[in-house]
């Protein structure tokens, strides 16, 4: 909300920044070091309200227009109605993507824009499936949370999806390659602008020098602790009711969405699961070698880069139906991530 | 001359036997013998006493009544160890005696498998999964009171599970379960799959006998109660001195409550490793772990079709057993796993083989090998932290 205020004032930088706000300091101007693509939805409000608008709103309405686009995106990939209904419940409620579209702070903002327009990437490729629309939709996911770019393999995939047409397919893949690198350069412009040198911005806060980031930004050392954040980050246990309370650390992906266990049986003959695996494989890498695990957080958040591709595979694992047993783990997730809404600290 | 059939029969339970105390063994080739209440217990049964004599000073869980030491845990795992502390006195090594009974708790899941009619690779990967995939290992290993009267439980239950898929002897069937109970007592509700069982396959008259098999062992412990306290139903829990670890729970609680259970359901179903900097990176939590890591075959238990009223029978009973546990103040701290998942493992098992069909298939190779690299990590941090 900030950064929207100084670009309405012809700025990169933020100024009369509290000390306990996140940002790089240059002086007595604070560079905002997520990238800017969330700008998108704040600034016209800010236009208006200037520095009282609630982000949180925001994020709430952005969050719940990224499940529409889910649910449209699902109908073009012909599931059943009982299929869509059930995963796009479960994206909605499910996940943390409830809990982050609801807090909407700066970190989560990022998580819901980049959501939202991976969504939206999701509709084009399963309908005009446009490469330079898709490049630009996945760019802007990019622009909102760096690791999404790497998610291009599967969209590299989509965009050709049962062509055989060599060199259609080249030329395809040439537009959505080069709109990604415009916007990635896009980024880099954007950085030069903030800082005077090209930059991903986030090795230029403070937080780099703690503890955390003993061996810098990424480091393969970093890997356990993400496995840990991932697999075994269980709640905090209390002696009074609801006797478990969500951990500030965060909570285990499948603590927080246990009908992602499916995702173990996707089927990976079939080529858009397979991609879908790869383009979250790929995005994984900067994310497990990231120093920090997201604190603070319910759930883990940067399991959000890869959100439609966990629902994918999972969907894929359930055989794209449901029974009275898959449909109680989807109401256990629901009320897993209630909990988590009522009880985080 | 005996058959080849008939030597198989003998031969290669006895391999087993063999072969699983050498790896247990070898997990823990010099125990820490540090609490063998039983051994003490057994004792003063030889002595003719009921009270524990020349206990260590550090020794806790015990009963002061009166001036004079008891055991409040059930006796049959001191019964079992009479013969080698009638030998080797109060010297007797606890642990590898339990390791002992624990390679033949293994050997005799191998017979129940057969009796069961699983045959083959499934039988043989069924019977790796309950030796080493299961939290069975550590326990066996560690050996101290606590976990010898798990391994001594899980003993019983599996003769009296044998006993059902053999001959169906329903006197025999209760009494080896009262001395299963005599060891862990929430074992006792394991009995409503005999009792259900056998009404199903012999009328009223089998129920019957199992009853009075059952009462048997459970006469005799009132008995033992009344020889200790004056009162056959009072097991002495009551005067129990506790660990300091759990004197604030007692306090506020009580022995057994309903605010336990949610830790109980946290340990058994949720409790994750510790986090650790350095590598290893993740080593136990001494509070527990979820059988869901340390087990992650127990996930075939889901499949098993509850239309069958066999398993409909199998799960009431391990619920039954769980109970009781659930609302006791202790989760079973210091541990590996949920250590009193033993209590009913053997129905768990039974009620994997039913969700696994007959078929192997990779998954259930790879789940079980996941579970047996498990237990193997968690046996060598138990030996490495010296639990």
């Amino acid at each position: 909300m900030r950064l929207s205020d100084a670009m309405l004032h012809d700025r990169l930088y933020l100024l009369d920044v509290p000390d306990w706000m996140e940002v790089a300091r240059v002086g007595d101007k604070g560079f905002v070091m997520e990238p800017p693509a969330p700008v998108v939805f704040i600034l016209p409000w800010v236009a208006i309200w200037g520095l009282g608008t609630n982000q949180a709103i925001i994020s709430i309405i952005v969050g719940a227009a990224a499940i529409g686009l889910l649910w449209v995106a699902l109908k073009q990939l012909g599931w059943s109605l009982r299929c869509r209904m059930a995963m796009t419940a479960l994206v909605a409620l499910g996940t943390n993507f409830w809990w982050v579209s609801a807090t909407g702070s700066v970190w989560m903002f990022a998580h819901v824009s980049a959501v939202f327009f991976l969504m939206a990437a999701l509709i084009e490729t399963t309908g005009k499936n446009r490469p330079w629309l898709v490049g630009l939709l996945v760019g802007l996911a990019g622009l909102s949370r760096l690791p999404v770019f790497l998610t291009f393999p599967f969209f590299a995939y989509t965009v050709c999806r049962g062509m055989n047409d060599r060199g259609r397919i080249i030329r395809r893949l040439m537009i959505l390659g080069s709109t990604l690198g415009v916007m990635g350069g896009l980024y880099l412009l954007y950085t030069y602008g903030e800082y005077g040198t090209l930059s991903l911005g986030y090795e230029k806060g403070d937080f780099v020098n703690g503890a955390l980031f003993s061996k810098g930004l990424f480091s393969i050392s970093y890997i356990p602790r993400q496995i840990n954040a991932i697999l075994f980050q269980g709640p905090t246990f209390s002696d009074n009711f609801p006797f478990f309370r969500p951990s500030s650390m965060g909570l285990g992906l499948f603590f927080t969405t246990p009908a992602l266990l499916y995702m173990f049986r996707a089927h990976l003959k079939d080529k858009l699961i397979l991609a879908a695996l790869g383009g979250s494989a790929l995005t994984l890498i900067p994310i497990l070698t990231y120093g920090a695990t997201g604190f603070s957080q319910f759930g883990y958040r940067f399991s959000l880069d890869i959100l439609p591709f966990m629902i994918l595979l999972a969907a894929s694992g359930m055989n794209y139906r449901l029974n009275k047993f898959k449909v109680a783990i989807i109401v256990l997730c629901c009320c897993i991530n209630l909990w988590g809404m009522l009880t985080y600290p | 001359m005996i058959s080849d059939r008939r030597w198989a029969h003998f031969a290669i339970p006895l391999l087993i036997v063999g072969i699983v105390f050498a790896i247990y063994y070898l997990s823990n080739s010099t125990p820490n013998d540090w609490y063998k209440h039983y051994v003490y217990q057994a004792q003063a049964f030889l002595d003719g006493r009921a009270d524990l004599q020349g206990v260590p000073g550090y020794y806790q869980d015990l009963v002061n009544y009166n001036g004079k030491y008891f055991l409040a845990s059930p006796p049959v795992p001191a019964l079992v160890l009479l013969p080698a502390v009638a030998i080797w006195g109060t010297g007797t090594d606890e642990v590898r005696i339990c390791m002992l009974m624990a390679a033949i708790n293994v050997a005799l899941i191998w017979i129940l498998l057969g009796r069961m009619n699983v045959k083959g690779w499934k039988r043989s990967l069924l019977t790796i999964l309950f030796g080493f995939g299961t939290v069975h290992w550590q326990v066996a290993i560690t050996g101290t009171t606590w976990f010898f009267a798990e391994i001594v439980a899980v003993f019983f239950l599996l003769l009296c599970l044998i006993e059902y898929f053999g001959r169906k002897r329903a006197a025999l069937i209760g009494l080896l379960l009262g001395l299963a109970a005599l060891s862990r007592l929430p074992v006792v509700v394991g009995g409503i799959f005999f009792l259900a069982m056998l009404y199903k396959n012999g009328g009223i008259r089998s129920p019957l006998k199992f009853i009075i098999g059952l009462a048997l062992p459970l006469a005799f412990y009132g008995y033992f109660n009344y020889a200790r306290f004056g009162n056959p139903f009072q097991t002495g829990y009551e005067f129990h001195s506790y660990s300091s670890y759990f004197a604030a729970d007692i306090d506020k609680y009580g022995m057994f409550s309903l605010n336990y259970i949610p830790k109980h359901l946290y340990t058994l179903l949720l409790m994750p490793p510790q986090y650790l900097s350095d590598f290893p990176f993740f080593k136990p939590s001494p509070e527990g772990m979820s059988i869901l890591l340390t087990t992650p075959a127990v996930l075939y238990a889901v499949k098993a079709r509850l239309s069958e009223s066999a398993n409909r029978w199998l799960l009431l009973s391990i619920a039954g057993i769980l109970l009781p546990t659930i609302l006791w103040f202790s989760t079973g701290w210091v541990q590996f796993g949920y250590r009193y998942s033993l209590d009913f493992m053997p129905f768990l098992m039974m009620l994997i083989v039913a969700g696994m069909g007959s078929r192997i298939s990779k998954k259930m190779i790879v789940l079980i090998v996941m579970s047996v690299a498990v237990n193997l990590w968690g046996a060598l941090w138990s030996v490495h932290l010296g639990w």
